[in-house]
């Protein structure tokens, strides 16, 4: 049964313990949080709520424990904008970098990362506080590519 | 992305403020009033368990086309919500959801003992409580009607509304008079 199992299905799952945490949402997640909404609207209908689940139910355990809640979200959506077409990879790379050397990248609570160039992937993450969390370089690529 | 987004013209620079600004504005004040007003008016509580989002409605609140679902705290029974695949919550009602209700513990263990995880919210249920716990997925969101505290019964609607808190619409605590501030 449990070779059957998601990674992302947790129901009845023998998980770490459980914590009350609260924090308010930075800018940037309040950004990603509306514009995944905008983009699925009526007016765009750029992708919907399923394509990003798909991503992120797909991306593989790693990617999906290593990210917090609202990199997943952006990971979900610029992954269906690019297998739609509306976005290239090329485009948002070159608009990554800069934002990195323009100092407005849109990393959550501060600004560009562009100096770091962090390949590997690190899993220290505490996903039970993943929003609460800084922003990590080392996830840009994944999250944002 | 998002300047690439505004360059290309698929968003303006507006359409993100406005829109965080909705989201913003939607939280637990929304469903507490839909909460006061079935507490004071029989015949609204009906039809908020039956045709959730129409009663919504009638209260000038727009649940932007998700489906809802109220079920009903009792001397009996308790509701409580969760998501164990991903975080599905009344966001057009109650506003982006909290950090825990997106934990994977929460996730997990809120199906495995519910029961433990109330108690770390302060809520002992009694044995003789019958315990719910209601799955939320994408295309059906709930919402706990929590029970009126006994002591409660000369409040005026706003004095009703202080009392419903936003936990205990996802079902992770009661109403009580004394702890009115979450």
């Amino acid at each position: 049964m449990t070779a059957m199992r998601g990674y992302h299905d947790l129901g009845g799952t023998d998980s770490e313990p459980f914590e009350i945490h609260e924090h308010d949402l930075t800018q940037w997640e309040r950004e990603i949080d509306a514009i995944r909404v905008l983009l699925a609207d009526d007016q765009r209908r750029l992708l919907n709520g399923e394509e990003v689940r798909r991503v992120i139910t797909s991306m593989g355990a790693e990617s999906y424990n290593g990210l917090s809640y609202y990199e997943r979200w952006l990971h979900g959506f610029t992954t269906i904008l690019v297998e739609r077409g509306t976005l290239t990879r090329a485009e948002i790379d070159a608009a990554i970098r800069r934002a990195a050397a323009d100092g407005t990248g849109a990393a959550p609570g501060n600004g560009g990362h562009g100096q770091h160039d962090h390949t590997h992937h690190d899993h220290d993450h505490s996903p039970d506080h993943e929003d609460a969390e800084p922003f990590r370089p080392e996830n840009r690529r994944l999250a944002e590519g | 992305v998002k300047a690439l987004l505004v360059a290309k013209g698929i968003l303006t620079p507006e359409d993100i403020p406005r829109t965080v600004e909705f989201y913003d504005s939607r939280g637990a004040h929304l469903g507490a009033r839909a909460v006061a007003r079935a507490w004071s008016d029989p015949a609204f509580r009906e039809r908020l368990l039956a045709t959730p989002s129409d009663a919504m409605t009638e209260l000038g609140i727009d649940l932007a086309g998700t489906r809802l679902c109220v079920v009903e705290n009792s001397g009996t029974t308790h509701n409580l919500i969760v998501c164990t695949l991903c975080s599905c919550y009344p966001r057009t009602l109650l506003g982006r959801p909290p950090p825990w209700y997106k934990s994977r513990a929460y996730r997990a263990r809120g199906v495995r003992e519910p029961r433990a995880l109330l108690a770390q919210f302060g809520l002992d249920l009694p044995d003789g409580v019958a315990l719910r716990v209601h799955d939320s997925t994408a295309d059906l969101r709930y919402m706990v009607l929590p029970q009126r505290p006994a002591g409660s019964d000369d409040f005026d609607l706003p004095a009703l509304e202080a009392l419903a808190t936003r936990d205990s619409m996802i079902g992770t605590a009661i109403v009580r008079l004394e702890t009115s501030a979450t």
